[in-house]
């Protein structure tokens, strides 16, 4: 009896040890990365191609790196860089960007931002886009993008 | 060791006197060129004789630059009120390939812009950054959608009625700093110095 119990209990152990593991990453998403003031460029029709702009806190003691993302309105979402170099304005894709430990980074036209690709459709002041961004530790920080015009002050 | 400020001189010497040159109004002929406007019609820049012009290079994939400077020239237009009808902005292309009359009428749609989006050949395009001295560098990006960027110079160039350099500006400029430039140019001011 006792030796069967036993042996019948071993794989719920192992099922709940298996289960804790896999929670674990789920755990990680009360993640200190937030997001605020995300916003998308308007899109005119012909155009597949736009930017998103958001910043990024970091209230936790450990640095995060976004490392991914994806968004409702196109195929792809790219972590980019755009930079000052001997006169040249360089944009290139980055592997990743890092949010500092009890830190910020603003992604923002002229510096690290996120580029979608592959539109379906124009995006006019009034859409909304959402959009995942996942992070080094497995988790993720979700934005609601209002779609704006590039007004200068 | 000696050799090296006296080429210095040499070169400051050459500068001032291409600078004086340029500043010669009678003397300086204008610019032109010829490539294709956003409706795909031939576009000669001496068909502007008579506006200011500013002039800049980009291209549109990068959503960045571009709607950036293109933002900031319609705000210029915005202070310069009724003197706006004075001046004109040509934003030309270094990405002919995907940057098509159509796609760059797209893009001037979204802004309150008296602007001519300009495209040609590859070659047309190059002879054009060449007289303005623009570069730009073509740089594959394989792990993109977009399979490659393009770097380029980001000046803003001002030229006269007369087709004349009068001015540039680097990208960081205000909108104040251009408002001034193009003012100075419709009332006929001498160019910075």
């Amino acid at each position: 009896m006792t030796s069967l119990r036993s042996r019948r209990a071993l794989p719920g152990i192992a099922a709940a040890f298996i289960m804790a593991l896999a929670a674990a990453p789920l755990a990680a998403q009360t993640t200190t990365v937030t997001a605020s003031d995300p916003w998308v460029r308007e899109v005119p029709a012909g155009r597949a191609t736009t930017g998103m702009f958001v910043l990024l806190k970091n209230a936790g003691p450990t640095e995060r790196r976004v490392l991914s993302g994806k968004a409702d309105v196109g195929d792809t979402l790219e972590l980019h860089e755009m930079k000052r170099d001997n006169g040249m304005m360089r944009m290139s894709p980055v592997p990743a960007i890092v949010v500092p430990a009890n830190g910020e980074v603003d992604l923002r036209p002229g510096g690290f931002h996120l580029m979608l690709f592959g539109l379906k459709k124009p995006l006019a002041v009034g859409d909304t886009v959402r959009a995942t961004l996942t992070l080094d530790d497995g988790s993720e920080v979700r934005l609601v993008a209002p779609v704006r015009a590039m007004r200068m002050p | 060791m000696r050799s090296r400020p006296a080429i210095l001189r040499a070169a400051t010497l050459a500068v001032l006197v291409t600078g004086a040159a340029g500043c010669a109004r009678t003397e300086s002929p204008g610019m032109d060129f010829a490539l294709t406007d956003h409706n795909g019609a031939p576009f000669t820049l001496q068909s502007q004789r008579g506006k200011a012009l500013l002039v800049f290079f980009g291209y549109t994939m990068c959503p960045d630059v571009c709607p950036t400077t293109l933002s900031k020239l319609a705000t210029v237009t915005r202070r310069l009120g009724d003197k706006a009808g004075g001046v004109r902005t040509l934003y030309i292309t270094v990405d002919p390939e995907r940057d098509t009359p159509e796609v760059l009428k797209a893009d001037l749609s979204l802004f309150t812009l008296d602007a001519v989006g300009l495209t040609g050949t590859r070659a047309e395009v190059d002879a054009v950054a060449k007289q303005f001295g623009a570069t730009y560098e073509i740089v594959p990006t394989p792990q993109s959608a977009a399979k490659y960027s393009v770097s380029h110079s980001t000046t803003l160039y001002l030229l006269d009625q007369e087709g004349r350099l009068r001015q540039t500006f680097p990208y960081e400029a205000t909108v104040d700093e251009v408002t001034a430039g193009v003012q100075a140019v419709l009332t006929g001011a001498t160019p910075n110095s």
